[in-house]
């Protein structure tokens, strides 16, 4: 459980977090790849945390959804650097019982482009 | 996030709520600039791409708490504080950090976990110097976590 605390202004103790990031993203390598990074993060977290929701066990959820508990160690570890196929993430959703949209194609600007992965 | 973020990517992302989530600040001094830290760290971290998952593991860590994935912690007691090594392997590397919670939250209630130390690795033990590096810099804000 957490405690009362006092509120500060986090710049007031720090250099926020995302000052680097905004910083990297002038890099254009990093920007390039700074969606697909993010939406395979993201992607991970989903899982994980519908895994914990559920009270699941890698190996339980493994079996619900007919995937190996290794692919799942890897994607909740972010082993590999390459987005799950679809075929992966359908089978984990059916195993999770919840299903998910993931949307993705140009936003608007020229340079923009949109990813994301929504619970429905 | 930031001009620069919003004009070249437009990324929503409907998270699930979480209250386990922290405000991550990375130290720096009163004199303000931009803290030993980063700069130990960006001086250490070339690759774009090693930067890009190690970021993109604590803004997780601002969302899903400890629990983010790609991220390995353990509690390190050192010197009367308590910390946080956050390990996160990008491109073959691994990366820690020494983290501590000064006992404060920001304006949404989430605690601040501030990045005490930047330690790429080396050997399997932390160093006992970095240790006390980040237990020293803890203690400037007037405590240790719990």
């Amino acid at each position: 459980m957490r405690r009362k605390m006092k509120v500060v202004d986090p710049a007031s103790v720090g250099l926020p977090l995302e000052a680097v990031v905004v910083g990297n993203l002038r890099d254009r390598e990093y920007r390039k790849d700074f969606v697909r990074v993010n939406l395979r993060i993201e992607i991970a977290s989903v899982v994980k945390r519908l895994r914990l929701a559920r009270g699941l066990t890698q190996k339980q959820l493994a079996a619900r959804a007919g995937v190996p508990q290794s692919q799942i160690a890897r994607l909740e570890g972010l082993v590999d650097e390459r987005i799950p196929s679809l075929d992966f993430l359908g089978r984990l959703f059916r195993g999770l019982g919840q299903r998910a949209a993931l949307r993705v194609g140009p936003a608007g600007g020229r340079k923009s482009s949109v990813c994301e992965i929504a619970l429905v | 996030m930031g001009e620069a973020l919003d004009k070249y990517i437009h990324m929503v992302i409907l998270s699930m709520p979480s209250h386990r989530g922290f405000r991550i600040v990375w130290f720096r001094a009163h004199d303000g600039g931009a803290g030993p830290v980063v700069k130990e760290y960006l001086r250490q971290v070339h690759q774009p791409k090693e930067r890009l998952k190690i970021e993109g593991v604590l803004m997780r860590v601002e969302v899903d708490g400890l629990d983010a994935p790609g991220l390995r912690v353990e509690k390190i007691h050192g010197r009367g504080a308590v910390l946080y090594e956050l390990k996160v392997t990008a491109f073959g590397s691994e990366h820690r950090f020494l983290a501590g919670l000064p006992g404060v939250c920001d304006p949404f209630g989430r605690p601040i976990l501030v990045l005490l130390k930047y330690v790429k690795k080396k050997t399997m033990r932390l160093d006992c110097t970095d240790i006390e590096t980040a237990a020293a810099r803890l203690a400037q804000f007037g405590g240790s976590s719990t």
